[in-house]
């Protein structure tokens, strides 16, 4: 529940209080390092970028396109919330994105500002090559909440790891 | 379980569950009302399952698939052991939905479900690979004829290839 918190907390500091998400993928990147709770990290994977490229067309609308549903209930309160998460890879010859978008439904969550089709970006993973085997991986995500998220797109940059996280983990 | 749906019904969807609703689960399974029911073998073993998982409890809901691509609830076997062997009848679609369940102190109960059609062609050997270890799970589909000692890897299809298959 507290990564729950940390990420509604980086929406808002990221709307900067005037409900103003972030658009698109590049608007996401722009206002995610100056941002309280968000963080960009770099891994370098030994793989040429099409094969990263690839893995990311192959795994990212496998294992991220799903939906989770969050059932809490006290002696006092009861919550459904639907969460659907969005992959969308973008890859060309010099360069491999993947963004994931994230909405939700139902149990009164509101979000107080524009949310772009698809969902509010909550990661985008940028592939770009260093030379012709190696591949620099630059992620911008909230700093809590997607461990398991960034673990996986790691694996899949690496060729190491090519199965998908369970986003009941990732909040 | 998706809610208000068959067991582990075809769904990509994944879900946490409180503990409070854990245990009016448990209860309703202790008194007798669950829907699970063991799948039973209908015919020699073509689908064996090998599993690796950590920390999670696992089970494959098999459910039949017919000429619309509607499901019926078979059958579950829990994967409890190393490898289990499933016979699933030849030349029709089944839909798998393997099943991961744990809990914690922190986030309650939890479970998540992947499915996979698989159409057995008569004679041919199917091995599915599950694996759940620090929250990164994987499900691998191999198609082997045991006739030319030759396989290949099957791309894990959902409802939605069903028409195609």
């Amino acid at each position: 529940m507290t990564s729950r918190m940390a990420a509604a907390a980086l929406c808002a500091v990221l709307a900067g209080c005037a409900q103003n998400y972030p658009q698109n993928a590049q608007e996401f990147r722009q206002m995610l390092p100056g941002a309280f709770m968000g963080k960009v990290q770099t891994l370098e994977a030994k793989r040429p970028l099409r094969e990263v490229a690839r893995t990311f067309e192959a795994r990212a609308p496998e294992c991220l396109n799903v939906s989770v549903r969050t059932i809490s209930q006290t002696s006092t309160s009861y919550q459904n919330i639907l969460t659907t998460y969005k992959a969308t890879v973008v890859a060309t010859a010099q360069k491999a994105e993947l963004h994931l978008q994230r909405e939700y439904k139902g149990g009164g969550v509101i979000v107080p500002g524009k949310v772009p089709p698809g969902g509010l970006y909550m990661l985008v993973a940028d592939a770009t090559p260093i030379d012709k085997g190696r591949t620099r991986i630059d992620i911008y995500s909230p700093s809590m909440g997607v461990d398991v998220i960034i673990r996986a797109i790691s694996g899949w940059a690496t060729g190491e790891n090519l199965g998908c996280p369970d986003m009941t983990k990732a909040s | 379980m998706g809610d208000r749906r068959k067991p582990g019904l075809p769904r990509h969807d994944q879900g946490i569950v409180s503990r409070h609703a854990a245990l009016l689960l448990a209860i309703c399974l202790a008194a007798g009302c669950s829907s699970i029911k063991t799948y039973q073998a209908r015919g020699p073993d073509n689908v064996f399952v090998s599993s690796a998982i950590s920390k999670m409890r696992g089970a494959v809901h098999v459910h039949d698939v017919d000429a619309d691509c509607r499901t019926a609830y078979a059958g579950t076997v829990q994967l409890d052991r190393p490898e289990i062997a499933l016979s699933l009848p030849p030349e029709r679609p089944s839909y798998l939905v393997f099943s991961f369940e744990g809990s914690s102190l922190f986030s309650g109960s939890t479970s998540m479900s992947v499915g996979t059609l698989v159409k057995p062609r008569p004679g041919y050997r199917y091995e599915l690979a599950v694996t759940y270890r620090d929250s990164i799970y994987n499900v691998a589909l191999r198609e082997s004829d045991p006739r030319r000692a030759s396989s290949r890897e099957l791309p894990r299809r959902g409802l939605q290839d069903c028409k195609g298959l």
